[in-house]
């Protein structure tokens, strides 16, 4: 239940609700009570301020109020609706201040009242929001009789600018007079122009015999869309449901809430505590589940890692078995594999060379070389690819050679042509070879050179073959022919 | 001023419990980011490990099964000379002996040169990074002449030296030149050894 405490100029009520609507309450309340004030002491006052920003305006409002209500601290100011740009609205220069200048009567009360005060609201301040519905008219009289009393608020451009609470007999003709009292006093201080016009009434009670007496004072009665169709039984309830949302217009000062504002900050920081650690959690929900995620995902790398570490260990164990290093061991089949036995045996070439030369028992080798040559190194002095223009093999295509060279004798006895014939033989001998490249012919030597005789024959002319076999058992010369200057 | 302190006063508990609340929220959310963050460059870390691991088994599998291949090969080359410390005094005291166990005159003459790194292989780009190593194959040339002999001699003194001596060589170079008293004989042959400085893991 929510308690509120409504003073009268007479009397003081307890109010609470529940589920059930508003009761009077007696005895203590339990809980924070809302106070509303309806006393003859209300008053509202227009000011206009300079253009002022921040804590320099707060400031100067602050000296307005002390001066308007210098003997109670029950006063607060409202800031209307404001004409004008964007700038208007930031610095807003009509303010309406209002108080209550019934201090001791309300330091008495609420001294009196044992529970937190949530805070202190004129009733004219509430009226004038109730008055400020879009539906009704800017410029208002909002009127609500009370026994023995009338309430007058009046509404220019819906700013509350005039607040009244008279004795008046709840007679319909006692409480027009009294609202058109009202009206002369605004026309004479010329808030309201003076004219035939009607003037719109919300009045907050019933209107049975009220209707005819004003309309012929020109008053016209307006209605609250929202109540038209079931009144409310007493206009103070729909006041006092105002006054529970604590609207803006509370009078009481800081230090008469402190209590209400404390529990209200606890009450705000514990459900706003609820909801930073419920946005905590669903932000870092998708973080932890990556995580949760990734740890699986960790564990299953490791256990990975290790099973192959294992493996690696196990094989490195079952190499260790052998007692040799497995890049000793592929050295050493690599050494014997591509440097001893792939090399061609010598016989195999001599043989070769023999057979060449069988077909003249009378021949007789002088010299005879037999070399392997490392891959790129040109065979039987032949001169440079480089120097003579021709195309250098292709990069990877040389192979290690054997090159076999030899000089040969001929009988003294044999004549230009037996000699010319027993070249040719040689020769075509070693071209019948497989594989076999020439390089150097002496028959070939003997075609472009000179025929001699005697001694200057044996001094000048060298009868002198070299050519290479392949240098790799099982390999043919073919690239190397193909290559040969 | 006194009294707006009073409310935070009053309202202290609550509000240390909204601090509290901002901190574990903060804690938790750039808590979760940090850990989120730290353990995936750990999963990149494992996952680079996981793919440089499995390349090294394949290669280890294949070293043992290399292995398992050619030991008895490697053994023999063990046995033979090829893998390990090279036997230079015994290859010379092997040319002589042969020479003596074919018969033939006695003009031999070595030079047994230093060895050397090997840099004429058939795939250079091998040979070069071999000769880097200190664990590379070496060379040693022998050079030796022999007089008065004939071809057939030649080859069966080369046969027999082949088959006894402590080592594996070929012949890199051979001149026979024509004499009167027989065949001069300058041939080179190139010894082959391969140091066994690197051990298996763990040994």
């Amino acid at each position: 239940m929510k308690y509120l405490l409504y003073l009268s100029p007479t009397e003081r009520q307890l109010w609470g609700k529940d589920g059930q609507g508003w009761q009077r309450v007696s005895g203590e309340p339990k809980g924070h009570v809302w106070v509303v004030t309806d006393l003859v002491e209300e008053s509202f006052a227009a000011i206009k301020t300079p253009r002022l920003f921040g804590r320099d305006r707060g400031s100067y409002i602050a000296r307005q109020l002390a001066t308007r209500y210098p003997d109670t601290p029950y006063r607060s100011f409202l800031t209307p609706d404001q004409e004008g740009d964007l700038i208007g609205r930031i610095a807003p220069t009509r303010h309406i201040l209002l108080g209550v200048d019934a201090a001791e009567r309300l330091n008495a009360e609420l001294d009196a009242t044992p529970n937190p005060v949530a805070g202190v609201w004129p009733v004219s301040m509430l009226l004038a929001l109730l008055g400020q519905d879009k539906d009704l008219p800017a410029n208002l009289f909002v009127v609500m009789p009370a026994p023995g009393t009338l309430r007058i608020v009046f509404l220019k451009n819906r700013t509350p600018v005039l607040t009244r609470l008279t004795l008046t007999p709840n007679q319909a003709r006692a409480q027009v007079d009294e609202i058109i009292r009202t009206l002369r006093h605004l026309e004479n201080t010329q808030v309201v122009a003076r004219g035939q016009q009607d003037h719109p009434v919300l009045l907050l009670a019933d209107r049975d015999g009220l209707e005819g007496v004003m309309a012929a004072a020109h008053l016209k009665l307006v209605k609250l869309p929202r109540w038209q169709a079931a009144p409310p039984g007493d206009w103070r309830f729909p006041l006092f449901d105002l006054a529970l949302k604590s609207p803006a217009g509370q009078v009481a000062p800081l230090a008469r809430r402190t209590e209400f504002l404390a529990a209200r900050l606890s009450r705000a920081s514990l459900v706003l505590a609820a909801v930073i650690i419920v946005a905590g959690i669903a932000g870092a929900g998708n973080n932890l589940w990556s995580l949760l995620g990734m740890m699986n995902e960790s564990r299953q790398l490791e256990t990975s890692i290790q099973q192959i570490n294992a493996r690696i260990a196990e094989v490195e164990l079952n190499i260790r078995k052998y007692e040799v290093a497995p890049e000793v061991l592929r050295r050493a089949v690599t050494l014997h594999d591509d440097e001893i036995v792939s090399v061609p045996a010598m016989d195999l070439h001599l043989r070769l060379i023999a057979k060449a030369l069988a077909s003249d028992p009378n021949l007789r080798l002088k010299d005879l070389r037999w070399r392997l040559l490392a891959p790129g190194v040109l065979p039987c002095n032949a001169p440079d690819p480089a120097t003579t223009g021709a195309a250098p093999p292709e990069p990877g295509s040389e192979k290690r050679k054997v090159e076999v060279s030899f000089e040969l004798v001929i009988p003294e006895g044999y004549g230009p042509r037996d000699r010319v014939r027993t070249l040719r033989d040689i020769s075509s001998q070693l071209l019948g070879i497989e594989n076999l490249t020439l390089w150097q012919d002496a028959t070939r030597d003997l075609a472009s050179g000179s025929l001699r005789s005697g001694p200057v024959r044996s001094a000048a002319t060298k009868l002198f073959w070299c050519m290479t076999l392949p240098g790799i058992a099982g390999v043919t010369d073919g690239q190397i022919a193909s290559s040969r200057p | 001023m006194i009294s707006a302190l009073s409310i935070f006063q009053r309202a202290r508990r609550p509000l240390n419990v909204l601090a509290g609340a901002i901190f574990l929220s903060l804690t938790l959310v750039f808590g979760s980011i940090y850990g989120r963050d730290t353990l995936r460059n750990s999963l990149a870390q494992s996952r680079s490990q996981l793919d440089a691991l499995r390349p090294d088994l394949t290669a280890k599998q294949q070293d043992l099964r290399n292995v398992q291949a050619h030991i008895e090969q490697f053994r023999a080359f063990r046995a033979q000379g090829l893998v390990g410390l090279p036997d230079r005094e015994g290859w010379v005291e092997q040319l002589v002996a042969s020479r003596e166990q074919v018969l033939l005159p006695d003009s031999l003459s070595y030079v047994l040169k230093p060895p050397q790194a090997m840099t004429d292989a058939t795939i250079p780009e091998s040979a070069a990074a071999s000769a880097a190593k200190p664990d590379a194959p070496a060379t040693h040339d022998l050079d030796f002449e022999l007089g008065g002999v004939h071809e057939q001699e030649l080859l069966d003194f080369l046969h027999d030296y082949r088959a006894k001596v402590h080592g594996r060589f070929r012949v890199q170079t051979c001149q026979l030149r024509a004499t009167p008293t027989g065949l001069l004989t300058q041939c080179t042959l190139r010894f082959f050894s391969l140091p066994e400085a690197a051990k298996p893991p763990g040994t």
